[in-house]
């Protein structure tokens, strides 16, 4: 968990990895990304052109099983590029990375595409077998074009679609895919295209169509306002198309967020209703949260929720982080993440440290108890990363 | 258009001093007397804020933040129209394209790798921006000096090696953001030499001086400015700006959710 002394450790920022890019957006944004011309004049302050960065980094890891014993090492490299271009209203993004795995990193990869959540633009096929002892992947954050005309802009590609108020719960966002993997939960961008309406300088109406989002595809609309100086609110409407053994389903969400001086305040809650169901079979979700300072330190808290009176289900879940400053260049983080009804728990403390050696370092460790038929086993983790933007 | 003053962001910039101009506004000096010969501090805040009204500002910066014998360098391009709005978009390589919109006293800033766009507020605005020694609470001032303290002037004496008004300047409004400030004035330029910023409780809080001046027509304007946050050990941020031009036309959807997302 960072804290906001750097535009690279806020605790509100959302994190997202990778999934797959779907073909006909990466043809149409990669075709753009080609031959977009570099146009060199000047609209709205901004000279149309491109620029280009990006990041180089190493990363090793250590993890024990507590219950069998088992040790694995871990390392990996990843470099990470990214190219921003604008002409006229136009403009389009490309964030990539080619990234190499091995011992303990190279099975956490292979797990993850084999689960079919963390997808690859290029990768070895998944084939249930053990992981291999190397692991050499191409992957797409982002690859985007989007076009502009007065309040109105539409994008297509792969895009971060960020709904919702919640860091780590978000039931209002329906594609919302959260990876806890790292110290601060990520979303997933989302393969869709999007339209968006500006009407004020601070509202705006979404619309957002993912026909192939997680193997399901999922429409939805949104109206946002930021209100009085002090309220964000937003209600959505939602499609989620059969699949997946999923009915298709209607969701309908609302939104509230209220900053004051010592903290923020923000919920959310949805009602999901599949088709052919009755009223009383729907599925209530609801999360709620806070933020605050403590001197200088951050702290974050979420309770989410997600039950059927008609079945009988509930389902519970907590998270919360703990993010502060060292001093100017050393930041210390904590989060922790408890499913009260499966039993499964996962914390995590991290340091990093900016600016050694030119590089940004950061050291973690973490603790995770899995649940399992027996009760649950616990494993733990430490890892070190060093990164060097460019 | 009517003229309106630049953004508080840019004035909290300006709150310093200067020690390589020469010149200055003739005739400023009658201006700024009252009847018993004393200077006027009313009149000599007026012409400090006048020597900085524009319609729009536009420039490129860079923020270096210095501690404990580190440095961090951040530029950015920024555009201000009034004291309302202002956007400003980093373009060093560690924050390059993070953004942040001012809309009156509201401040967003906006993450490009997870496109995301988080509200800073309550607690977080009296963090460091971008970790420098300006808080974002500075950067969201509301409204002028003169209109957020009362002011009182104290005596003239020598600053940084030029003549100068020590005004005291005592908050009047729960918005501003120090209880009092204490700011030198060059007598013949309009521009703030040095200041001090104190605490209700009167403690120090940051000093400000200006290291370099530009003159656009026939006004001054603080170029380079170092701020020092005295509740920290070897800490200071040197502002620069660069590239600096006034009365540009911009689009006013630039200050806007949209474009911080665009």
């Amino acid at each position: 968990m960072k804290s906001p002394m750097s535009t690279r450790s806020d605790p509100r920022r959302r994190r997202r990895p990778t999934p797959r890019m779907h073909a006909p957006f990466a043809l149409a944004a990669s075709l753009f990304m080609a031959f977009a011309p570099p146009a060199f004049a000047e609209e709205n302050g901004r000279i149309a052109g491109f620029d280009s960065g990006g990041a180089v980094s190493q990363s090793s890891g250590i993890a024990v099983d507590l219950e069998t014993g088992a040790v694995g090492f871990g390392l990996s490299s990843e470099f990470d590029f990214v190219v921003d271009m604008w002409a006229g209203k136009a403009s389009a993004r490309l964030d990539a990375y080619l990234s190499t795995a091995g011992g303990k990193a190279a099975e956490i990869a292979w797990l993850q595409e084999g689960s079919g959540e963390q997808q690859r633009f290029m990768a070895p096929a998944f084939d249930n077998g053990p992981a291999p002892d190397m692991l050499l992947i191409l992957g797409l954050r982002e690859i985007s074009i989007r076009v502009s005309d007065g309040p109105i802009m539409v994008e297509a590609g792969r895009i971060p679609v960020n709904f919702g108020v919640g860091r780590a719960f978000s039931p209002a966002d329906i594609f919302f895919r959260p990876d806890y993997s790292g110290t601060t939960p990520q979303r997933q961008p989302v393969d869709a295209l999007r339209v968006a309406l500006y009407p004020t300088p601070v509202s705006s109406v979404d619309f957002i169509a993912a026909p192939f989002a997680a193997g399901r595809g999922k429409y939805a609309l949104r109206g946002y306002a930021f209100l009085f100086d002090a309220f964000s609110v937003a209600a959505t409407a939602g499609r989620a198309v059969a699949g997946n053994a999923a009915q298709a389903a209607w969701t309908t969400a609302g939104e509230l967020k209220i900053d004051t001086n010592t903290a923020s305040f923000y919920g959310e809650g949805t009602w999901t209703l599949a088709d052919g169901e009755r009223a009383a079979d729907g599925v209530w979700s609801a999360m709620a949260g806070f933020d605050t300072g403590l001197g200088d330190a951050v702290l974050l808290a979420e309770y989410a929720y997600e039950g059927s009176l008609a079945a009988g289900i509930e389902r519970h879940r907590i998270f919360a982080s703990l993010s502060a400053p060292l001093g100017d260049w050393t930041n210390a983080a904590a989060n922790a993440r408890w499913s009260p009804d499966s039993g499964a728990v996962s914390t995590g403390i991290s340091f990093s440290f900016r600016d050694v050696l030119t590089s940004d370092l950061s050291v973690g460790a973490g603790a995770t108890r899995t649940a399992t038929a027996s009760g649950g086993t616990w494993s733990l983790s430490a890892s070190l990363r060093a990164e060097l933007a460019f | 258009m009517k003229k309106r003053p630049i953004s508080a962001m840019l004035l909290a910039l300006a709150f310093m001093a200067i020690r390589t101009f020469a010149g200055g506004s003739p005739g400023a000096q009658e201006a700024v007397s009252r009847n018993d010969g004393q200077p006027d501090a009313r009149s000599i805040l007026a012409k400090l804020e006048s020597n900085m009204v524009y319609d729009s500002i536009e420039y490129e910066g860079s923020m270096e933040i210095r501690s404990n014998g580190k440095i961090k360098i951040k530029t950015m391009r920024t555009w201000s129209t009034g004291p309302d709005r202002a956007f400003v978009e980093f373009t060093n390589p560690e924050d390059r394209g993070v953004r942040m919109l001012k809309l009156g006293e509201n401040l967003w800033m906006y993450f490009p790798s997870e496109r995301d766009t988080i509200k800073i507020s309550g607690h977080l605005l009296t963090q460091g921006m971008m970790g420098s020694d300006l808080s974002y609470a500075e950067a969201l001032e509301p409204e002028s000096l003169s209109k957020s303290y009362d002011t009182v002037w104290l005596k003239t004496e020598e600053a940084l090696g030029r003549k100068a008004y020590l005004l005291e300047l005592t908050a009047k409004t729960q918005n501003a953001a120090y209880a009092k400030r204490r700011l030198w004035i060059d007598a013949e330029c309009y521009v703030v030499l040095k200041s001090e910023l104190f605490a209700k409780s009167g403690k120090l809080l940051k000093e400000t001086e200006t290291l370099d001046v530009l003159k656009i027509g026939s006004r001054w304007f603080p170029s380079r400015t170092v701020m020092r946050d005295k509740l920290k050990k070897n800490s200071e941020t040197v502002f620069a700006m660069t590239l600096l031009r006034i009365d540009t036309k911009i689009d006013v959807s630039m200050f806007s959710l949209q474009a911080l997302a665009r």
